[in-house]
């Protein structure tokens, strides 16, 4: 599983099944498009730091909007 | 900051009526504390230096969340943050992070000194937690119980009550040594290794045999939680506890509070005590009087629903695991006497 999958089924985990693999394209974004609220983005960061081993600070937090976002951040943190 | 599309403001005369507007986005008139509900009440506050708010407002000028200090402990210069809300479809999903961080900026402490910031972030969801530990703020406490679940009109919990991780953001060096209660010396040193250095002494000397015991006390009653914050211990220490513990099942309190002060040198005993009542150990609530406090806590409702209490850290959940083997152990030691 690569990690654009392991970030959809975290995503689909935290909208408790609302969302299906085949929405979270990397444009998504996590508020607008995905209903997403600033709760469920949080425990999103919890899984990810989790499966991840990653920190995210609360600044990329704020930045970090979309899915694709997030891939690149944990690709960029994972490979750094 | 205009990349983020919202500025933070104090509130003051001109923008205090826009606090009703953000609260009654999320509760509608339902949120426990009134003076959110009026600007006169809430530059009374202000004023009074009880209070210390900060609203959002987007580029058109519309209210679209709120942060605050505000006083909560013997202490006067320990704050308690939070209430933070944001409106919903504010279309500004960053500023929850956003208004946490607006916490430690400098200047927005009210006063020269301020020994910190307390703050008690709710179990049933990670958001405060996650923003408070990356913020800096460490884990001090596990309050179960705390919160009644169904007075969340946002966010409703799954669990009936919520409990609340205490946390500290230390802005002073302490002052004065801290006595410890032997029964939990492990357990306290391990958080006192993550705040500013302090005296630590065995709290062992024998309790008083005059004077009388000095506590406050405050009862939400909308939580059924009673919290009492003991800065003196007389020769009446036990029938202060029996008194208490009457008048809690009178007015059926579900959590009840001891906040003991760690100036105290006979702490040990006055710990054995409660224990023998059914307390059993919550944390440390920092600078809660100057000088610390050790929470002690009983609950008077159903078995806490542990697996319902998320928690962020591992420091956290080891907490959990001591809190819960301690409350197991006074039970114990109840149903064997």
């Amino acid at each position: 599983m690569n990690t654009m999958e392991k970030l959809q089924q975290l995503v689909v985990k935290v909208s408790k099944g609302r969302l299906s693999e085949a929405v979270l394209t990397p444009e998504a974004r996590l508020n607008e498009d995905l209903g997403l609220d600033s709760l469920a983005q949080s425990e999103l960061i919890v899984l990810v730091e989790d499966t991840f081993a990653i920190t995210v600070g609360l600044e990329e937090a704020a930045k970090v909007t979309t899915i694709g976002g997030i891939l690149a951040f944990i690709e960029g943190t994972v490979v750094s | 900051m205009p990349e983020t599309g919202y500025t933070i403001q104090p509130v003051d005369a001109s923008n205090a009526a826009e606090v009703a507007t953000v609260f009654r986005s999320v509760y509608g008139d339902g949120f426990p504390v009134p003076y959110v509900y009026h600007a006169a009440l809430v530059m009374e506050e202000i004023r009074a230096g009880r209070l210390a708010a900060s609203l959002a407002f987007d580029s058109k000028g519309n209210a679209i969340g709120y942060v605050s200090f505000f006083k909560c402990a013997p202490n006067p210069n320990l704050w308690e943050g939070g209430n933070l809300v944001v409106v919903p479809g504010g279309g500004k999903d960053e500023l929850g992070w956003g208004l946490m961080q607006h916490y430690l900026q400098p200047g927005n402490l009210p006063g020269l000194q301020s020994d910190g910031i307390i703050g008690e972030a709710v179990c049933h969801h990670y958001f405060t937690q996650v923003g408070a530990v990356k913020l800096g703020f460490q884990e001090c406490g596990l309050a179960l119980d705390l919160l009644d679940g169904a007075s969340f009109s946002e966010h409703r919990p799954e669990t009936e009550r919520v409990a609340c991780v205490v946390q500290l953001y230390e802005l002073s060096d302490p002052q004065g040594p801290c006595y410890l209660p032997e029964q939990y010396r492990a357990f306290l040193h391990g958080i006192y290794e993550r705040l500013r250095p302090r005296i630590l002494l065995p709290g062992t000397s024998p309790l008083p045999r005059h004077g009388e015991t000095v506590a406050t006390d405050h009862w939400f009653e909308e939580a059924g939680t009673w919290r009492f914050s003991v800065s003196v211990i007389g020769e009446d220490w036990g029938m202060f506890l029996d008194r208490i513990l009457v008048k809690s099942r009178e007015r059926k309190t579900v959590c009840l509070q001891l906040i003991v002060s760690t100036a105290l040198p006979c702490i040990s005993e006055a710990v054995a005590q409660l224990r023998q009542r059914g307390f059993f150990i919550g944390g440390l609530y920092p600078r809660w009087f100057g000088n610390d406090g050790v929470m002690l806590q009983q609950l008077f409702g159903k078995e806490p629903d542990y697996d319902g209490i998320k928690l962020y850290t591992g420091v956290a959940r080891k907490m959990l695991h001591d809190i819960r083997s301690d409350r197991e152990a006074v039970q114990r030691k109840g149903e064997q006497e």
